[in-house]
């Protein structure tokens, strides 16, 4: 994760929207679609497809990949004033690029940022991005960074709370937020609702939509003994956005979500799980490092649509 | 879901001060040595303080690549020393900065090329390198971490 304090000085300008029709279109990708499961969620959401974590050091690589639909960045990596070349390569292509925060902080005591927010806004207006996500999490308190993303207590009390916080990043950004659930190591003992409660409690009262990690609720599943088919059902799924999928490695007993390993058959079940439920608007691969060659990313991809066409985890 | 649905008054500051009591409580003990919080599994506790401080010092590394090259094997204990007595307050590339002047400071089993080579990141030599006495004077001196 990159520290937004990095950032928080740049400036940002909001450059000329290359893509508007991109925020329009609803046009599935070609060979892509589910052909199994239900049907997607109300019909609201816009179809993305199958897509890639753009990482700038493996930009040539995703820029290469057959097939790929659309992209996802960290959205404090982005500077909307001078976008990387491979970004523009890819929007001049035609595809979606969705900026992924990770240093709002909208599970914190604290109101957001306004000047976070708005550079996160510029940023999704320079890509033309349909939506921008962020984390049910906390990532400072009392002075301190975490550098992470850490669990809410899940009390009612928070949830006042971050429901306010949700809605004021809402009235700040140009485009929908979704909210993503997170690889816990601990829980709290103030916790009244599970994390797929409290999720679809934030969806009733702002309307926030939903970025589900299947790789996330794996780890909780073996960190915290979650289990990913109830969540799953108590998730208000006709909000999905769309899904992130991973890898990582288990030592001594715990799970470590580290977007640097394969992703695995258990992981890959959370996804069918999910898409027994309903048909996922988009899904997309996070690798963040010990970055393998191309022809293993297409495969782990590649093992991603099989699910999405009902074809299993293998 | 469970109970009622009451909508955020417009007052929430009393709740923001409870979560930010109950926030930092728990981030106190996971980045500055602070006491577990009543209720919390100290084990899972422990382990996510683990973790953190390793994927500070990781991405500290990842931002100024030169300190674990210019340090070796030194670079993985030290930086851990360095964290567990310095939380991290602002972005990553100060903290690399802020290490690299505590390691030169007070980092145990340095040899004398690994200092120079720390003080000569830290402050990259002008036309003429300066003197011991200089490096020191600059490390030492704040703010020069923005």
């Amino acid at each position: 994760m990159t520290s937004p304090a990095l950032h928080a000085e740049e400036q940002h300008t909001p450059a000329p929207t290359t893509g508007a029709d991109r925020t329009t279109g609803t046009t599935p990708a070609a060979g892509t679609a589910p052909t199994a499961g239900p049907t997607p969620a109300a019909g609201t959401a816009r179809r993305l497809g199958v897509g890639l974590g753009w990482r700038s050091e493996i930009d040539t690589v995703v820029e290469r990949q057959p097939g790929l639909d659309w992209v996802e960045v960290v959205a404090e990596n982005i500077c909307a004033g001078h976008l990387p070349e491979s970004l523009r390569i890819l929007l001049d292509r035609g595809l979606t690029v969705v900026p992924h925060g990770v240093g709002l902080g909208l599970g914190g005591a604290d109101r957001p940022d306004p000047a976070r927010l708005a550079r996160l806004a510029g940023t999704a207006g320079a890509l033309g991005s349909p939506l921008v996500t962020e984390h049910l999490a906390f990532v400072r308190a009392g002075g301190l960074e975490a550098g992470h993303l850490l669990p809410v207590p899940r009390s009612r009390d928070a949830l006042r709370v971050i429901a306010e916080n949700v809605r004021i990043a809402q009235d700040q950004l140009p485009v929908p937020l979704a909210l993503e659930n997170i690889a816990a190591q601990l829980a709290w003992p103030d916790d009244e609702l599970t994390e797929g409660q409290f999720l679809a409690e934030l969806v009733e009262r702002t309307g926030v939509r939903l970025l589900i990690d299947v790789a996330n609720l794996h780890t909780n599943r073996v960190n915290l003994g979650v289990d990913p088919a109830a969540e799953l059902d108590r998730l208000p799924l006709e909000a999905l956005a769309y899904v992130h999928v991973a890898g990582g490695t288990m030592v001594d007993g715990v799970w470590h979500d580290t977007h640097a390993h394969p992703v695995t058959e258990p992981v890959l079940e959370v996804l069918a799980e999910l898409c027994a439920r309903t048909a996922p608007p988009g899904v997309l691969l996070e690798r963040d490092a010990a970055f393998p060659p191309p022809a293993e990313l297409a495969a782990e991809l590649d093992a991603i649509r099989r699910v999405l066409d009902g074809g299993g985890t293998r | 879901m469970t109970g009622p649905l009451t909508g955020s008054g417009p007052d929430t500051d009393a709740a923001r001060a409870r979560l930010a009591a109950r926030q930092a409580g728990l981030l106190a003990a996971l980045v500055a040595g602070g006491p577990v919080p009543p209720g919390f599994d100290p084990a899972q506790v422990r382990a996510q303080a683990t973790g953190l401080a390793a994927k500070r010092r990781d991405t500290a590394a990842k931002v100024a690549p030169a300190l674990p090259r210019l340090l070796g094997t030194r670079y993985g204990p030290l930086f851990l020393a360095y964290a567990r007595s310095h939380p991290q307050t602002g972005g990553y590339r100060a903290d690399a900065r802020a290490f690299a002047a505590w390691a030169l400071a007070e980092g145990e089993g340095l040899d004398a090329d690994a200092r120079t080579a720390l003080a000569r990141w830290l402050d990259p030599a002008p036309e003429r390198p300066p003197g011991p006495l200089a490096r020191l004077r600059r490390v030492l001196r704040p703010g020069r971490d923005a």
